[in-house]
């Protein structure tokens, strides 16, 4: 069992690291696409995207390393719970999105389905933490 | 002993890459600002001689790295957003007309507000990386340059 919860990590870590590597490549996009889904651009251009990403690769890192479940729930959490609320908010809204690079957590129309593949990946961390303590 | 690596390289790195991502958000949105609408250009058009990118915004900020690279080989050069969906369709579309414009983006020599050559647009670089691009696009420079200068 605690194989196959390292297994998921590595996988997810993946899946963070390919997404960051890819905003890092391209940040100024990442931001405009956030300003988009109604944030104020100074806060987004300044603060909000550089943190997203650099979370994002720390989440990333940590999947990887797995040496602490506490700090993948914190952060993982943490960061998913940011994108299903910016998501919530912006329900059924579609947005010109310049080139729909960030499909999952920023998606050019914001549905119920993203917002559900979201909220899977926030009850996933929930899950591997609550397995790996009883462990 | 290995835990204690792992964090001691977040605590140095995370940090590291926020101020880098941070730095460079703020100089790509310095150098898309830069960008000028066609309104803009018509009203400095007539003094201006040099080369100019007309550009979709969008295709400009996705291919942000290749532009700063581009308008680091032709400087000086200014960019106008001639995209087409914007408030300033009309002028868009008024630009291009009289430009000729076919492909978007598009490198025009200007003289006074009347193109003189189109150094390339980028239908040709189709399935050229970005650095063969701005090969292509130097050697284009350097001949019209020479065309210009022997006018």
């Amino acid at each position: 069992m605690l194989a196959l919860i390292k297994l998921f990590c590595i996988i997810l870590g993946i899946f963070y690291l390919k997404n960051s590597i890819k905003k890092i490549k391209n940040p100024y996009l990442f931001a405009i696409v956030l300003k988009e889904y109604s944030m104020p651009e100074k806060l987004v251009l300044r603060v909000i995207a550089p943190i997203l990403i650099v979370v994002e690769m720390l989440l990333s890192l940590l999947l990887l390393s797995n040496f602490s479940m506490m700090s993948i729930l914190l952060v993982g959490t943490g960061l998913q719970a940011f994108y299903i609320s910016l998501i919530f908010k912006n329900m059924n809204k579609s947005f010109s999105n310049v080139c729909n690079c960030f499909p999952l957590q920023v998606p050019q129309k914001a549905t119920t389905k993203k917002l559900l593949q979201n909220l899977f990946l926030f009850v996933f961390f929930v899950l591997i933490y609550g397995l790996s303590i009883r462990m | 002993m290995w835990e204690a690596t792992f964090y001691f390289f977040i605590l140095i790195f995370i940090p590291c890459l926020f101020f880098y991502l941070s730095l460079r958000v703020k100089n790509d949105h310095i150098f898309t600002e830069k960008c000028m609408s066609s309104n803009q250009f018509l009203n400095v058009s007539l003094k201006y001689t040099g080369f100019s990118i007309f550009v979709d915004k969008n295709f400009l900020l996705s291919k942000l790295d290749l532009f700063k690279k581009i308008s680091k080989t032709i400087e000086p050069c200014i960019f106008v957003d001639v995209s087409n969906n914007n408030i300033y369709r009309k002028t868009d579309e008024r630009i291009i007309d009289e430009l000729q414009i076919n492909v978007l983006p598009s490198i025009l020599y200007i003289k006074n507000g009347v193109k003189k050559e189109e150094i390339s647009n980028f239908m040709e670089f189709n399935g050229l990386s970005d650095s063969e691009i701005i090969e292509h696009v130097k050697l284009r420079i350097e001949r019209t340059k020479q065309i210009v200068s022997s006018h």
